[in-house]
């Protein structure tokens, strides 16, 4: 972290400016932070945010006692700079878009003797909000009982069985597949393995009604496997797929 | 204290627009809507909970309309902040709004005008 001083420039002299809103405004990466030093305070807090995505931000405009972050700037006019258009971004109705963003506050004292408490927590928490989407999937596909809502299976993920859960989204492709036996289940989406070749995996994705995402992974690529180069005969593929879906119908489907 | 706040864009020696800040002279920032109380949720569990505020005003035909889940748990080292901001209205403006969230920390909290950001740059 690097300090920044209000109205102030470590490398040349800070000339007094109207706008003292920019004057003072920071990139912030991934977090901004304030140290408490009112000195009849006995402890000194830090307080530190960290956002999703950078952002603009300031601390003690306000009384010296205020973090505050850009988040949505709209604008009717232009600035005199660059495209002469202003900052106006519309949604596909031709609304202002919509704007999220989650932010987190950590609060610890540096004072304290206490370890947990007196260390920041930016570090672990950032690890723990970027930490990439992790994969769990299933070396031996074994089945377990099927999952009721009245016993939840405990997962070992040292044995790495997964579990059939049936599926939490409404779509139909979704559905078709879940009720499908090889079906396997991560939350809306649908994992499924070929027959054709036991190592390749689909995990097929509802995007529309009439409209699916399908994403071949090919495990031994991934991990532990030889180096095998699998070919996807994409006609066998969306008979396989559909057979699976529509299990009732004609297997002799060409 | 959070807060959804926002700067009014200058016109005359600065522009307010892509490319620069520029708040009105005063510097001023100004409450971006209301919390709505009557509207305002809140959600006790034993290991976590939350509250949502919904931040309203209704002003000559525009809506300012935003929300702020604010959660905690036992087991996260952090307040988590979800914010959600509507298209922001300028319609009534004379140029457009910045809209920051803030927080104001209570009990004589003092900076010294000093804050630490992790950019190395500027």
């Amino acid at each position: 972290m690097v300090d920044k001083q209000l109205f102030k420039r470590k490398e040349f002299k800070y000339i007094e400016t109207k706008n003292i809103v920019a004057a003072n405004y920071y990139p912030v990466t991934t977090a901004i932070a304030v140290r408490d030093t009112n000195s009849t305070h006995k402890n000194q807090r830090q307080v530190t945010i960290l956002n999703d995505r950078s952002q603009g931000g300031t601390a003690g405009l306000r009384s010296n006692a205020s973090i505050e972050l850009m988040m949505q700037r709209r604008h009717k006019t232009w600035d005199t700079y660059g495209l002469i258009e202003p900052l106006n971004d519309l949604d596909q109705w031709g609304r202002g878009v919509q704007t999220p963003a989650s932010y987190y506050m950590l609060v610890h004292d540096t004072k304290t003797n206490n370890a947990k408490a007196g260390q920041a927590q930016q570090r672990s928490v950032q690890r723990k909000l970027e930490q990439p989407l992790l994969f769990f999937y299933s070396h031996s596909f074994e089945k377990i009982p099927t999952f009721n809502a009245t016993s939840v299976p405990v997962v070992n993920f040292a044995q790495a069985k997964s579990p059939e859960i049936p599926a939490q989204s409404s779509n139909n492709n979704s559905q078709l597949a879940a009720n499908s036996t090889n079906a396997t289940f991560a939350a809306s989406e649908a994992n499924w393995e070929f027959k054709s070749s036991p190592t390749l995996k689909a995990t097929v994705f509802g995007v529309l009604p009439n409209e699916i995402l399908v994403r071949v992974i090919n495990l031994e690529d991934r991990f532990d496997g030889s180096s095998r180069i699998q070919h996807i005969d994409l006609n066998t593929f969306a008979k396989e797929f559909y057979l699976e879906a529509n299990q009732h119908l004609d297997q002799n489907i060409t | 204290m959070f807060n959804i706040r926002y700067y009014k864009g200058a016109t005359g020696h600065f522009f307010d627009g892509i490319y620069e800040l520029a708040t009105e002279e005063i510097s001023k920032s100004y409450n971006y809507g209301v919390i709505n109380l009557k509207r305002m949720q809140r959600r006790q569990n034993s290991m976590s909970g939350e509250f949502i505020l919904i931040f309203e005003q209704e002003k000559k035909n525009e809506t300012v309309r935003a929300s702020a889940r604010i959660s905690i748990n036992q087991f996260d080292d952090f307040v988590k902040y979800d914010v959600e901001l509507n298209a922001v209205p300028i319609n009534n403006e004379r140029v457009g709004k910045d809209v920051i969230v803030d927080w104001y920390m209570l009990d004589g909290f003092n900076t010294s005008r000093k804050l630490y950001v992790d950019a190395n740059g500027l």
